[in-house]
């Protein structure tokens, strides 16, 4: 009797662990999809080139461009996400937050489910970028949790590549004549 | 919830690291951006002046310690004679100094054999006022339209230097920004901007045996060599200019000019640069070791703006018999148009030839009616990214990086290995070339959304790459008849109306393309819009991102451009340029092998497993 039970918790165990493993093991699936709209720039246009769909917006020194997108949550267990992953800053951007569109920072998408969210950026650093250049923001990194353990970075790549001209110094308040390589 | 130590330790790296980048990029970033004030097209009711030659009577002579040495050691014969003569006449060492006392139009600066730093110019004191133009400016550009650098905010009372000026502080503060300057407005405050001054029609001539003999030499003193500015039938001859930041020889708003026989070397951007300017030509100059182009003639008189036809009413400006080679660009124009060249060599640059609507800020927007024919565009693949950018050598200060001997710096991201590109032009014709040992293509054509120019007017989307014929060039072929093959013949990316290529030959037997729909002949129309068919990337969004100073985006994620090509070898398959693949729509971040998080997910597994049982027993023991 205590041999069988023994069995029996082994076979529990085992069964037990091969599912967590198999969770562990299974990527969080994030997709981020239209429709779009963005906010904080006073001009916007999207066009396609080749696979590539961009969407251009004017440059405002420090404004906050806010762009809306929906989540999908392709995976099999809910989707917490806490905030964003530290990650490479694009050259005119800096991203400050990824929230629901209620303003939810930590917010979970049910498996198979979407919300909808707003990434805030902010538009900076053209003091340091030729007029000739852009920047792009084609990806942004998630810190996630999935059954409150499961912790990883997605990058999750947006429905639109979004890129912006640095803008000729007239628009660059803090641009000076030894802060921007030529261009 | 506390993090695991190596994440918090990765995440003081990533700071770290980034704190390290933007600290190299703002060291290193110590180069005047090349702002102007807003351009407008002369009225073009000037003309092209000619050559009056070295017997002037109205004229200054110039010299140095050494030109009588130097024409002691010319050939004996007339132009020893007239040299001379000329040394007799010499009552100035500085030509700055000779033509600010020039008292009629059409005068003559004769320049005599010998170096020229203009020493007094380039270490001149600036007025208080000139010292500090962006708060004790008269007449400061209107905000709306103020392009210039702004006060550095840590200079406190040094010496400011905005870099556009508007024409009346040019004026009056000749010396900020150039070497050398020739104003011909001297009524900036009426409506005209005709040249109405005793500088109109100046000639400043190097009277050597050739162009090197007088070398005006700024020595990245000031940011422009020479300016010639609202200067109507200036001229300049025989000389070499030299090692500015901006441009040695640099002619603005002008309706009347020549650049003859003239070399630019050796400077962090352009050789000659003509900008918003008429009735010009440039013509027998050597242009070479460049950051940008060796010529430019950007933003030419827009004269065939509203022309729908292929034939223009008429060019601004004629380029010929240049050599312009060894530069990230043998030529450049943004909104280059009414530009005619023909008759020079593009050799030994990154890209040959190119012109654009890439870039906001240049009227004209976008570019049309340029021509390029009998021009010979070759051999055009040198990785100047790779070769100095890649190595730290762009990152020295301006004066160490050695451009003079030959060190050439990226200002622009282009394709290594393109004989000309047009970027989003429009009714251009590019025929009757000789195009070979280009090894990734021989011509490049593509749209150029019109967002990218920060103009948003959606009827205004697809304005660009229409209508643009090349015909009859001859394709991977010298003049002499050897093959040497470019990558591909003809690239472009299936987009624009009223696009043709005909009548071209190749080394191939056909020329290569890669069209997916080859478009009718010229005479039936050329392209037609294809629904459906998606327009090919050109690689130019990605390289958009290129900034020589930054750490990561001295070689843009994705960005191609910078790949040297392989030679050809004749066979035709060609060259095209890699395709840019979309990624997946979610990417798990970076991590280990395969193994890893195999082991990693077992692990959790179990310490879930342990956790449960742990609180199970605990519990229990309450319980208990």
């Amino acid at each position: 009797m205590r041999a069988r039970l023994l069995v029996l918790v082994v076979a529990l165990l085992l069964v037990a662990g091969g599912a967590g493993v198999a969770v562990a093991g299974q990527q969080p699936r994030l997709r981020a999809a239209g429709p779009t709209s963005v906010s904080g720039t006073d001009a916007t246009a999207v066009f396609t080139i080749a696979h590539r769909v961009v969407r251009q917006v004017r440059y405002a020194d420090h404004g906050t461009l806010a762009y809306t997108f929906t989540l999908h949550n392709d995976g099999g267990l809910p989707l917490t996400v806490t905030g964003l992953a530290p990650a490479v800053s694009p050259r005119l951007f800096r991203l400050r937050d990824l929230r629901t569109t209620s303003g939810d920072a930590h917010f979970t998408v049910p498996a198979g489910s979407s919300r909808r969210v707003v990434l805030r950026m902010l538009m900076r650093g053209c003091e340091t970028l030729s007029a000739r250049a852009g920047s792009f923001v084609t990806t942004v990194a998630l810190d996630t949790v999935r059954a409150r353990v499961l912790h990883r970075v997605v990058t999750v790549r947006l429905p639109e590549e979004l890129h912006t001209g640095s803008p000729r110094e007239a628009f660059c308040p803090n641009a000076t004549a030894t802060s921007r390589p030529p261009g | 919830m506390r993090r695991p130590l190596p994440r918090l330790l990765s995440r003081l790296l990533a700071v770290v690291l980034a704190v390290c980048g933007l600290l190299v990029a703002g060291g290193l970033s110590l180069a005047s951006a090349h702002e102007e004030r807003p351009a407008s097209f002369p009225d073009g009711t000037g003309h092209r002046p000619s050559y009056l030659g070295l017997a002037n009577p109205q004229h200054r002579v110039v010299c140095t310690d050494t030109s009588a040495r130097r024409i002691a050691a010319m050939p004996a014969g007339t132009l020893k004679q007239r040299n001379t003569a000329l040394l007799g006449e010499c009552r100035f060492h500085s030509i700055q100094t000779a033509i600010n006392t020039i008292t009629h139009r059409g005068t003559s600066v004769y320049v005599l054999p010998g170096r020229y730093t203009e020493k007094k110019w380039a270490t001149a004191r600036r007025s208080d006022y000139c010292a500090h133009l962006k708060t004790q400016s008269k007449d400061p550009l209107p905000v709306s339209e103020y392009i210039g650098s702004l006060t550095d905010p840590d200079s406190g009372r040094k010496p400011t230097d905005p870099i556009a000026l508007s024409y009346a502080d040019q004026l009056r503060c000749q010396h900020n920004l150039n070497l050398i300057a020739i104003m011909g407005d001297h009524s900036p405050h009426n409506s005209s901007m005709h040249c109405d001054s005793v500088l109109c029609g100046t000639q400043v001539v190097g009277t050597g045996a050739d162009q090197g003999d007088v070398v005006i030499d700024n020595r990245f003193s000031k940011l422009n060599g020479i300016r010639a500015d609202r200067a109507g039938g200036v001229y300049f001859r025989n000389f070499t200019v030299q090692q500015a930041e901006f441009n040695a020889l640099y002619v603005m708003e002008t309706d009347g000019f020549v650049v003859d026989h003239v070399t630019a070397r050796g400077n962090d951007e352009y050789g000659i640069l003509a900008f918003a300017s008429d009735h010009g030509l440039i013509q027998y100059t050597d242009d070479y070791f460049n950051g940008d182009s060796g010529i430019y003639p950007g933003s030419g008189s827009d004269l065939n703006g509203d022309n729908t036809s292929f034939d223009p009413i008429r060019y601004a400006i004629e380029i010929r018999y240049n050599r312009s080679h060894h530069n990230t660009l043998g030529y450049s124009g943004t909104a280059g148009n009414s530009i005619h060249a023909h008759d020079n060599s593009f050799f030994g640059n990154a890209t040959g030839i190119s012109t654009d609507s890439l870039f906001p800020g240049h009227p004209g927007l976008p570019q049309d009616h340029a021509r390029w024919d009998h021009n010979k565009i070759y051999a055009n693949n040198a990785n100047w990214y790779t070769k100095y950018v890649d190595t730290g050598v762009c990152a020295k200060p301006m004066a160490d990086r050695g451009y003079i001997h030959g060190t050439v710096c990226p200002v622009v991201p282009v394709p290594v290995g393109t004989g000309l590109l047009i970027a989003g032009g429009n009714y251009d014709s590019t025929d009757h070339n000789w195009i070979y040992d280009n090894w990734r293509n021989g011509t490049m054509q593509f749209w150029v959304p019109s967002p990218l120019r920060d103009e948003y007017d959606p009827t205004k989307l697809y304005d660009t790459s229409n209508h643009d014929h090349t015909f009859a060039n001859t394709m991977g072929i010298t003049p002499e008849g050897a093959k040497k093959w470019n990558g591909l013949d003809h690239w472009w990316d299936d987009e624009g109306i009223g696009n043709c290529w005909e009548h071209n030959t190749s080394a191939y037997g056909a020329p290569t393309t890669n069209f997916t729909v080859p478009p009718p002949s010229c005479a039936d129309g050329g392209s037609v819009q294809t629904p459906g068919l998606a327009v090919k990337d050109a690689g130019f969004l990605s390289c958009a991102e290129y900034d020589r100073a930054d750490a990561t985006f001295h070689h843009p994620p994705g960005c191609t451009w910078f790949d040297s090509p392989t030679r050809p070898d004749g066979s035709a398959s060609g060259g095209p340029l890699p395709s840019l693949t979309a990624g997946a729509a979610a990417e798990p971040s970076p991590g280990p092998a395969p193994v890893a998080p195999a082991l990693g997910a077992l692990a959790t597994g179990l310490l879930l497993l342990g956790g449960l049982a742990a609180g199970r027993r605990r519990r229990t023991t309450a319980k208990g």
